[in-house]
């Protein structure tokens, strides 16, 4: 029987929710804001905090499932756009349209993604230059097709839903709940997200123990690709039509969120729950900066020095345990090495 | 899944005339060896003889050139090591292959997970079982703990453990042991006995000859990629193995010796180094002139010595982990980065040529001058027709073989391009020259070239320090030699009083007679 102590529950909230320092942050901003930030401490305030996060956690959770693998997807800002014009368009205010566009356009970025992820896979080509190709290649389509100009508008009743509060909770929170459930299960419970990390820890051994690297590789650039498209639905919520422009800035936002949230860009750690504390983060930082009156070139300075210090706190603490562990590993007396047999 | 087990003696695995060849080299030649249900069966050879890619080949994890596997009487051919482990073949490596930021449940399950009835992984059923098997091999960590964070032992107990609970009929063990304790060889031996009794047949290699007299009940000896002996372990005796083991003729191309007069003081003098984890109180000199052979077994520690020496001791570990002295001309010098050693006059041409030694996609100019730009160069800027220059007198001296000094390195043949590694010692001059394997990979044309070079070197003033795993390289090139083995010097020979047995013994730890001054510490 599993020996409850305080070591596993520590592992079992990070399997779930992240990194628990990542949580102190959130806090500590919260308090933090509450005390020093005119108008933060509003139940307004949170909500449009929460509702502007929305579109940024359903991309960080995709960018989450490819930077475990080892890679990353800096194609997301463009399959926003795309998601979210594709959609309009398809849309064009028409209540009737609303799941058959959903539809259309989520497997428009599934199959995007996916044959991102297959170049990856089977070339061997450094998932970084892969998805800067498709970036371009999606965005010139996105500006062909809108010929750079609005594109399109969503049903009224998404817009409502963009804006609207039940209780006092933002329904885009509320309807974020399930997807977030579902990524943190497929993450944790399934035998395809064993193998997300199984990836990211060592490839060679991954395929050695009979992983299809390849179909992980292919699966986890497609969720991104889907996600990224989706986000584009819940933008134009917000948005009210479809921007040739709207995924600007995504791509560097969901990197940010996913690392200060703990996963690491080698691949094999962390996980959405981190994510969802770093996308917290990053939009907590924007909305200190909004209320302040600070303008956005330092709200751009202040997440580089986030990501710096994320960086390098995981890095140094990453270098020290590996050294602690090779140095304790062969102390005289530890198990591994005793004193040869003919001593 | 396997259990039907077939009754003891009746051939589990037979390998009939398997060859491979890497390259120029032929790992193994026509071998032929049945593994039996209900037997141990140690396999052993020098450094290279191709146990491991034997072992390899059965458990999927290589293809043979040529030969046929047969597995329970029928031929097979493993597209992968999963594959063969789902047939009943288990390989546990000297090279661990668990994930180490995976928890130790999920890495003996992975890739078979179990799943509950709603398709989620069934997470108990893993702990359960993996606790299980794990208290059967006496381990200590648990199935939630990380891999990562374990001690070394425990991570090959958990590697065994992920083999184990496959339940192979063929179980191959390639040093298992060289990273346990007493009480978990003990272990390993009665979990050993318990499954040859109940009919696995189990290949095992070891370093180790008592260990193997202690357990196996046949041994089959390689040499070469050829397999020299095959016998029931009471019909022969260690002398009788380790002769099996060496007794390659001396090949004639070693360059003469020439006694050159020892100076008084030493060029390198090593005093009781230390790096945690690969060597331990490592003392000698290296005198100008003369060419060292150090000897041993793979993990002796030697690669990491001459690393350590070059100031880059393999990561994690710094040079600031390095316990003892170093001197160097008699001046006792700190030496805490390549480009330290390299202003000392130390030279290093590393094992791997390709990801240490060469730059593959410059050109041979290019990689000749790297170490030296800050002599070729003014004010910053490289003096390119010098560098030319001195490119060019290094190819005609080593007679590299190259339609020109533009060409990248990547195109030249292996012995080309192990002779670039070697002229960039070569132009920069160096007091101090460290070879790790210098000759591997390379055809025998290239090696006797080698060698010449290696000894006009010293007979220029330069003290080789070099690593080889051939034996008769050691003895024909050397003018002393040293015998690692776990971590430390374990004695020191003269190439015209010792002879191949007798180094290997000492590798082996077979013999402590050598080195009387560093008797039982």
């Amino acid at each position: 029987m599993p020996r409850p102590d305080s070591r596993s529950a520590v592992s079992a909230f990070q399997r779930w929710a992240g990194p628990v320092w990542v949580w102190t942050v959130v806090g500590a901003m919260v308090v933090a804001g509450s005390l020093g930030v005119a108008d933060f401490a509003l139940l307004s305030n949170f909500q449009a905090v929460g509702q502007a996060a929305v579109p940024l956690a359903v991309v960080a959770i995709g960018e989450t499932f490819v930077i475990l693998t080892g890679g990353i997807d800096i194609s997301v800002a463009a399959m926003l756009s795309l998601g979210n014009t594709l959609s309009m368009g398809l849309m064009a205010g028409h209540e009737g349209r609303v799941w058959f566009a959903i539809l259309l356009t989520v497997l428009a970025g599934l199959a995007a993604g996916a044959t991102s992820g297959l170049i990856v896979a089977k070339l061997r080509v450094p998932s970084f230059i892969v998805t800067l190709g498709a970036a371009n290649i999606v965005q010139g389509i996105v500006f062909a097709y809108t010929k750079q100009g609005t594109y399109g508008s969503p049903a009224p009743s998404l817009v409502n839903l963009g804006y609207a509060n039940w209780g006092p909770f933002p329904a885009l929170v509320i309807l974020l709940l399930p997807l977030l459930a579902v990524a943190l299960w497929v993450q944790n419970r399934t035998r395809a997200g064993r193998h997300v990390y199984a990836t990211g820890g060592d490839p060679a051994i991954a395929r050695l123990a009979g992983i299809s690297v390849t179909r992980v590789r292919i699966a986890a650039f497609a969720a991104s690709g889907g996600l990224a498209a989706l986000a584009g639905v819940v933008i134009s919520m917000r948005l009210g039509s479809g921007e040739p422009l709207a995924g600007t800035g995504f791509d560097w936002d969901a990197v940010t969120a996913v690392v200060i949230g703990g996963t690491a860009l080698r691949g094999g750690k962390g996980g959405v729950g981190g994510t969802i504390g770093g996308v917290l983060i990053v939009a907590m930082i924007n909305d200190f900066m909004n209320l302040q009156g600070i303008s956005t070139f330092w709200q751009t300075v202040a997440k580089g020095i986030v990501i710096f210090a994320a960086v390098i706190a995981g890095a140094g603490t990453e270098l020290l345990t590996r050294r602690r562990r090779q140095l304790l590993r062969h102390l005289p007396g530890s198990a591994a090495r005793e004193a040869p047999a003919h001593g | 899944m396997s259990t039907t087990l077939t009754a003891t003696g009746t051939p589990v695995l037979e390998a009939s005339r398997i060859g491979k060849r890497f390259g120029f080299t032929v790992a193994l030649d026509e071998v032929s060896a049945t593994f039996r249900a209900g037997e141990i069966h140690a396999l052993l050879g020098e450094n290279g003889a191709g146990k491991t890619t034997l072992t390899r080949i059965i458990a999927g994890v290589e293809s043979a050139d040529t030969g046929e596997l047969r597995f329970a009487g029928e031929r097979v051919d493993f597209a992968s090591p999963a594959a063969a482990l789902a047939q009943g073949i288990g390989l546990i490596h000297q090279e661990l292959s668990l994930i180490p930021s995976l928890s130790v449940g999920a890495n003996v399950f992975l890739g078979r997970e179990p799943r509950t009835t709603r398709g989620s992984v069934d997470d108990r059923a893993i702990h359960r079982q993996t606790s299980a098997i794990l208290r059967y091999v006496g381990a200590s960590c648990r199935s939630g703990d990380v891999v990562e964070s374990l001690p070394l032992a425990q991570q090959q107990l958990v590697e065994i453990a992920r083999i184990l609970d496959r339940r192979p009929r063929l179980l191959i063990m390639d040093e298992p042991t060289a990273s346990l304790s007493r009480e978990n060889v003990a272990r390993l031996f009665e979990i050993m006995r318990e499954l040859r009794d109940s009919g696995v047949a189990i290949v095992y290699i070891s370093h180790e000859i008592q260990e193997v007299f202690a357990i196996a009940d046949r041994v089959t000896v390689l040499r070469d990629g050829r397999v020299t002996m095959t016998k029931p372990i009471s019909e022969t005796k260690a002398d009788e193995v380790v002769r099996m083991m060496v007794g390659r003729e001396l090949e004639a191309l070693f360059p003469p010796r020439k006694q050159v007069a020892r100076s008084p003081q030493p060029v390198l003098e090593v005093a009781g180094l230390s790096l945690p984890g690969h060597f331990e109180d490592v003392s000698f000199s290296l005198y100008a002139g003369e060419v060292v052979g150090l000897a041993g077994l793979v993990g002796a520690g030697r690669s990491e010595l001459v690393q350590s020496l070059f100031g880059a001791p393999p990561s994690p570990l710094t040079p600031r982990d390095l316990g003892g002295s170093v001197s160097v001309h008699g001046r006792r010098v700190t030496i805490s980065s390549p480009r330290e050693a390299i202003a000392q006059g130390i030279g290093l041409v590393p094992e791997d040529r390709k990801t240490e030694g060469l730059l593959l996609t410059l050109a041979l100019a290019e990689n000749i001058t790297l170490p030296q730009l800050a002599e070729l160069a003014r004010y910053g800027v490289v003096d390119r027709a010098r560098g030319a220059r001195l490119a060019a007198e290094q190819i005609a001296r080593l007679r590299i073989v190259t339609p020109s000094a533009a060409v990248p390195v990547r195109s030249l043949s292996g012995g080309n391009q192990q002779k670039v590694v070697l002229a960039k010692w070569l132009a920069k001059r160096c007091s101090i020259l460290l070879l790790d394997e210098p000759t591997r990979g390379v055809d025998i044309g290239a090696k006797t070239e080698i060698y010449a070079f290696v000894r006009e070197l010293a007979e220029n003033g330069t003290a080789v320090l070099f690593i080889s795993s051939s034996l008769p390289e050691i003895l024909g090139l050397s003018d002393r030699i040293l015998v690692m083995r776990r971590g430390r010097i374990e004695a020191e020979h003269e190439p015209d009083t010792t002879s191949e047995e007798r180094l290997l013994s000492a590798a082996l730890g077979l013999a402590r007679e050598e080195r009387p001054e560093h008797a039982e510490a």
